[in-house]
C-alpha cells in the first residue's frame, strides 16, 4: 500500500527542486514558474493528508491553494511585463538598485 | 516586441512536446484505468505512483534546470500532467481534473504568451559563471528538505482535534462532497475567492495594458 | 536648646554672605561675627553649666550613613575637651573677626573675605565638637579647603596663588595617611568585638573598643602603631611637623587675620586636637609615643633655628607656630596630652595677639621686613605693649600664660628623660632669642620710615588688648584641672627647679638678643655671616623646600606626563579606536549582504525560517 510518507517525500523533494529553481534562474518568468513548483507540491501536501485523516477539508484547502495561485501568477506576469517595459530586460541580476 | 537574440536556436517547440502530450494522454488512461481496476490490487497503484512520481521529478527537474524558457515550460506541463494523476490515485478526482484544467490548461499558456512576448532569451550558464550561487542554492534547498523530513519524521502523528473523519456516503461521489463543503462549511471563503479572482483580473488588466 | 546651631549659625552666615550680601559690605561682616558670636555664645553656656553642675548634654547626631558594618553622622560631642577648644576657636575667631573689619576695610573683597571666614568657622567647630572619625574627616578636607581660599585670597598675586596651592597640597599628602589610618581603625574595631558588624568609627565607642581589644589580644599592638602612624601623618600635614612643614612659612601670603586664626591659634591646632581625642589609641603603643615626641621634638628645634635667620615678620610667628606645635606635639608623644592641650589654648591666646599685633604695624607702615622697621614703640604705644605681652607669653616668662603651659610641657620632659629636657630647654632658649630680636628691631630704636604711622584703630586695638589680658591671665584659669585632671595632680611644683632652669635660659636669651638686636640695630643679619657655612644651611631652610621642588619638576611630573600619554595611547587611541573602526568594518562586512538581488533576500529568509524551526523543534523538545 502506499503509505502517506511516500507522497510526504515526493512532495518535499518537489519543494525543495522549486525552491532551488526560485533561487538560481535568471529569467523572472521562470522564477514564477519555479515558485508554481512549490505551489503543486504544496497542493500534494494538501491531498495527502485529507486521505490520512479521511477528511476532504484537505481538498478543499488545495482548491482554494490552486485559485489564489492562478490569481497570482496572473498578477505576476503583469508586473514582469511591467518590468520589462521599464526595464528593457527581465534578467534577475539586473534589479540591483536596493544594492547598497 | 523584441528582436530575437538566439538565432541559432532551433524550433523550442520540438523536443518536449513528445514528453508533455505523452504524458498527458498517457496519464488520462491510467487514471482511468486505476479508477476502473481496483480490483487490480495494491501492486499496480504502486507501479503507477512510482511511474509518475519519477516523471513528475524528473520534469521538474528539467524545469528548473533547463536553460531554453520555452522547454522549461514544458516541462512544467509534465509535471503537472503527472501531479493530476497522482492526484487521480488518491482519489482526489475533482482536484486532478481542476489541476488539469487550471495549471496545465490557463496558467500554462498564461506563461507561453508572456515567454512569447517577453522572455524568449536563453539563460546563461549558470554552472559555469556563477559556481558560488549555484552551490548556495543547492544547499538552501537541500537544507529545507532536510528539515522538512526531519521535521515530518520527528513530529509524529498529529492529530488535528477539530478534524473530525467523515464517513463517506454511500452515492456520493467525490464532486458532490466537494461541493456540499464548499457550499455549506466554506461558502465564506467560497464568495471571497472570487472576490480574489476578480482582484487579480482587474489588477493584472490594469497593470499590463499599455493606455487605459 | 538646639546645639546645632553651634555649627549652623556661621555657615547660615557662610551661606548668606555667599549668595546674597557680597554688596553690602557691613552686613556681611555683621553676618559673620554674628554667626561665630552666636556659636561662641551657644559654647559659652555649655561652658557656664560645666563649671557650675559639671553636667554635660548628651552628644547629637544626625545619621548621615547607616548600613550594616558602617554607621556614623554629623554630630557633636560634649565633654571637657570640645568644649574647651570650642571657647578657644570661637572666642578668639571673634575677635579675629572684629579685627579684620578694620584691617580689611580697604580690600575690595572684603565680603568675601567674611564669607571665606564664616566657612572656615564651620569646619573647624566641625573638627572639634566631632563624634566620629569619619565626621573629623570630612572637616578637616573642609578646613583644609578654607585655609586654600585664604591664604589665595589675594590671588591675583602669584605668590599668594602658589602658596595656596602649596598648602592644600602638602596637606592632601598627610590626609592620605589620615584617611588610611581611619580605615584601619575601622576595620579592626570590628575585629575587636569579634564581628564586622561592630565596626565604629565613633570615639566614644572605640575609646572602650580598641584598649580592651589591646588588653583582650585580639588586636595586635603593631596595629595601633601602624594606625597611629598613619593618623599621625595627617596631623604632620595640619599641625606643620616635619617634613610637611613646608607650607606654613608660605602660607603667610595670606592677609594677617588669616595668618592669626588659622595658622597659629586654631587650624594649625587641630592636628594637636586629634591627638588628644585619639590618645587612647596613641597610649596602647609605646614605639609610636616615642616616634611622635621624637618628631615634635625635632620640628619644635627645626623651626626655632628656622626662625633664627628670618627677617619678615610673619614668618617669623610662622616658623615659631610650627616650633610650639612641635613641642605639643612632642607632650603628646611624653604620654602628657594634657599638657599638650592646656599649650595650645594659651598658645591660641599669645599667637593670635602675636599676629594681630603685626598686623596692625603691617597696617599701620606697610612693611613687613624687621630691617625696614623700627622705633614704633614711640608711634604706637598700645600695640607695642600687647605685642610685648605676647612675646613673654610665648618665650614663657612668669607670670605669662605660656609660662605655666610650658612649664608642664618641660617637667614632662625631665620626667622621661634628660634628652628631650635638653631639647626643649634649646628650644626654649631660641625662641627667646628670635622673638626678642623680633621685638628689639620693630619697636626700638629710632624710626626707619619718615612719616605718619599712627596708632591702630580701636576695632583692631581692642582685640588684641583683650588677648593680651588672657595671654598674661589664663594661666591661672586652671586649665588642666578643666581639662580633667584631678586637682592636686598637676606635676609642676611651681618653682621648683624647672621653673628656675628655664626662667633662666629664656633671660639668656633674651638678653643676647638685645646685645645683638637691640642695643645698635644692624642693617642686615649678623648671624648669617657669624655662623659660616652653618648661617647659610638655615638660611636656605635647610634646602628643603628645593628638595621637594625638584622631586615634584622632576620626578613627579615626568611620571605624570607618562602616564597620560599611555593613556591617551592605549585607552583613546588603542581601545576607543579600535572599538570604532572594529564597528566600521563590521558594518562594511554586512553591507556586502545587500546584494539588492532579490534571490538573496529570499534564500536569506528561508535560512531564516530554517533557523526559527530549528529553535522551536529544540523548544518543544521535539529533538
Amino acid at each position: 500500500m502506499i503509505s502517506e510518507s511516500h507522497y510526504l517525500v515526493l512532495a518535499f523533494l518537489l519543494f525543495a527542486i522549486g525552491l532551488f529553481g526560485a533561487l538560481t534562474r535568471r529569467n523572472l518568468i521562470l522564477i514564477l514558474l519555479s515558485i508554481e513548483i512549490m505551489f503543486n507540491a504544496i497542493h500534494l501536501i494538501f491531498v495527502t493528508f485529507s486521505r490520512t485523516w479521511n477528511n476532504l477539508d484537505g481538498q478543499v484547502a488545495a482548491l482554494f491553494s490552486m485559485a489564489v495561485a492562478a490569481a497570482e501568477v496572473a498578477v505576476g506576469l503583469a508586473i514582469a511585463i511591467l518590468l520589462f517595459r521599464s526595464r528593457k530586460t527581465i534578467d534577475a541580476s539586473q534589479f540591483n538598485s536596493l544594492k547598497d | 516586441m523584441h528582436d530575437r537574440s538566439c538565432d541559432r536556436c532551433p524550433s523550442p517547440f520540438l523536443p518536449f512536446t513528445p514528453l508533455g502530450v505523452s504524458s498527458t494522454i498517457l496519464g488520462f488512461i491510467a487514471s482511468i484505468l486505476v479508477t476502473y481496476t481496483y480490483s487490480l490490487g495494491p501492486m499496480f497503484s504502486l507501479i503507477i505512483f512510482y511511474l509518475f512520481a519519477s516523471v513528475l521529478l524528473v520534469s521538474a527537474l528539467a524545469s528548473v534546470t533547463l536553460r531554453h524558457p520555452v522547454y522549461s515550460v514544458l516541462s512544467f506541463l509534465a509535471s503537472m500532467c503527472s501531479l493530476a494523476v497522482l492526484f487521480f490515485i488518491q482519489q482526489a478526482y475533482f482536484i486532478a481534473i481542476v489541476q488539469i484544467t487550471v495549471y496545465a490548461g490557463a496558467i500554462l499558456v498564461l506563461f507561453l504568451f508572456v515567454l512569447m512576448l517577453i522572455g524568449y532569451d536563453k539563460e546563461p550558464r549558470t554552472v559555469r559563471r556563477h559556481p558560488v550561487r549555484l552551490g548556495f542554492s543547492i544547499a538552501i534547498a537541500a537544507l529545507s528538505l532536510a528539515g522538512l523530513l526531519w521535521m515530518a519524521q520527528t513530529a509524529g502523528p498529529l492529530t488535528p482535534a477539530a478534524l473530525q473523519p467523515q464517513t463517506v456516503q454511500a452515492g456520493v461521489g467525490n464532486v458532490e462532497a466537494l461541493g456540499r463543503l464548499l457550499f455549506r462549511q466554506y461558502i465564506l471563503p467560497f464568495e471571497l475567492l472570487s472576490f480574489v479572482l476578480l482582484v487579480a483580473i482587474i489588477g493584472s488588466v490594469v497593470l499590463a495594458k499599455k493606455e487605459l | 536648646m538646639n546645639y546645632y546651631f553651634i555649627l549652623l549659625a556661621p555657615f547660615l552666615a557662610f551661606v548668606t554672605i555667599a549668595l546674597f550680601t557680597r554688596r553690602f559690605r557691613s552686613l556681611s561682616a555683621l553676618m559673620a561675627i554674628g554667626g561665630l558670636g552666636i556659636s561662641f555664645a551657644l559654647i559659652l553656656k555649655l561652658f557656664l553649666s560645666l563649671l557650675t553642675t559639671g553636667a554635660l548634654p548628651e552628644p547629637v547626631e544626625f545619621s548621615w550613613l547607616d548600613l550594616p558594618g558602617i554607621h556614623f553622622g554629623i554630630g557633636l560631642l560634649f565633654d571637657r575637651l570640645s568644649i574647651l577648644m570650642g571657647l578657644l576657636v570661637s572666642g578668639v575667631g571673634t575677635l579675629i573677626f572684629i579685627f579684620s573689619t578694620g584691617y580689611m576695610e580697604d580690600d575690595p573683597g572684603y565680603s568675601r573675605f567674611f564669607a571665606y571666614l564664616s566657612l572656615f568657622a564651620v569646619a573647624m567647630l566641625g573638627i572639634v565638637f566631632s563624634t566620629n572619625l569619619i565626621q573629623t574627616f570630612l572637616f578637616w578636607e573642609l578646613v583644609g579647603l578654607a585655609s586654600y581660599l585664604l591664604i589665595g585670597f589675594w590671588f591675583e598675586k602669584n605668590q599668594a596663588a602658589d602658596a595656596a596651592k602649596k598648602a592644600f597640597m602638602t596637606n592632601r599628602v598627610g590626609d592620605f595617611g589620615l584617611m588610611l589610618g581611619i580605615l584601619l581603625i575601622w576595620f579592626v574595631s570590628g575585629q575587636a568585638l569579634g564581628s564586622a558588624e561592630g565596626r565604629t568609627v565613633e570615639f566614644a565607642q572605640l575609646a572602650r573598643i580598641l584598649p580592651e581589644g589591646f588588653a583582650s589580644g585580639t588586636i595586635s599592638g603593631s596595629v595601633f602603631f601602624i594606625a597611629g602612624l598613619l593618623i599621625f601623618c595627617g596631623v604632620a600635614g595640619k599641625s606643620a611637623q616635619f617634613p610637611l612643614h613646608v607650607w606654613l612659612p608660605d602660607a603667610m601670603e595670606g592677609p594677617t587675620p588669616v595668618s592669626a586664626l588659622i595658622h597659629a591659634a586654631t587650624m594649625v591646632a587641630a592636628g594637636v586636637y586629634l591627638m588628644a581625642r585619639i590618645f587612647f589609641l596613641f597610649i596602647l603603643s609605646g614605639e609610636l609615643l616615642q616616634v611622635v615626641a621624637a618628631m615634635g621634638l625635632l620640628t619644635a628645634l627645626l623651626g626655632a633655628s628656622l626662625a633664627l635667620m628670618e627677617s619678615d615678620i610673619k614668618r617669623v610667628l610662622a616658623y615659631s607656630t610650627m616650633s610650639q606645635l612641635g613641642l605639643m606635639v612632642m607632650a603628646m608623644g611624653l604620654a602628657y596630652p594634657v599638657a599638650g592641650m592646656y599649650h595650645l589654648l594659651t598658645h591660641g591666646f599669645f599667637k593670635a595677639l602675636l599676629f594681630l599685633g603685626a598686623g596692625c604695624v603691617i597696617h599701620a607702615t606697610h612693611r613687613q621686613n624687621i630691617f625696614e622697621l623700627g622705633g614704633l614703640f614711640k608711634r604706637m604705644p598700645v600695640t607695642s605693649m600687647a605685642f610685648l605681652m605676647g612675646m613673654f607669653a610665648l618665650a614663657g616668662l612668669f607670670p605669662f600664660s605660656g609660662f605655666f603651659s610650658k612649664e608642664e610641657i618641660l617637667q614632662a620632659a625631665l620626667e622621661t628623660s634628660r634628652f628631650w629636657f635638653v631639647g626643649a630647654e634649646a628650644t626654649t632658649f631660641l625662641t627667646a632669642f628670635y622673638m626678642g630680636k623680633l621685638v628689639w628691631m620693630v619697636f626700638l630704636g629710632h624710626e626707619k620710615n619718615h612719616g605718619e604711622t599712627h596708632e591702630a584703630p580701636l576695632v583692631m586695638t581692642l582685640p588684641v588688648m583683650v588677648l593680651s589680658f588672657f595671654s598674661l591671665a589664663a594661666g591661672y584659669f586652671q586649665i588642666p584641672e578643666l581639662l580633667g585632671q584631678a586637682s592636686g595632680e598637676t606635676r609642676t611644683a611651681h618653682f621648683g627647679p624647672v621653673a628656675f632652669i628655664s626662667t633662666a635660659v629664656v633671660l639668656v636669651g633674651l638678653f643676647a638678643s638685645f646685645f645683638l638686636y637691640g642695643l645698635k640695630k644692624p642693617a642686615y643679619e649678623p648671624l648669617e655671616k657669624r655662623l659660616g657655612p652653618l648661617g647659610r644651611l638655615f638660611a636656605r631652610k635647610f634646602f628643603i623646600d628645593d628638595l621637594y621642588n625638584f622631586y615634584v619638576a622632576k620626578i613627579q611630573q615626568p611620571f605624570a606626563e607618562l602616564c597620560d600619554r599611555a593613556n591617551e595611547l592605549f585607552v583613546i587611541k588603542g581601545l576607543g579606536h579600535l572599538a570604532g573602526r572594529g564597528l566600521y568594518q563590521l558594518g562594511s562586512l554586512m553591507k556586502k549582504s545587500l546584494t539588492g538581488n532579490v534571490q538573496t533576500y529570499i534564500s536569506v529568509v528561508v535560512v531564516q525560517i530554517l533557523i526559527i524551526l530549528a529553535v522551536a523543534a529544540i523548544f518543544l523538545q521535539l529533538v
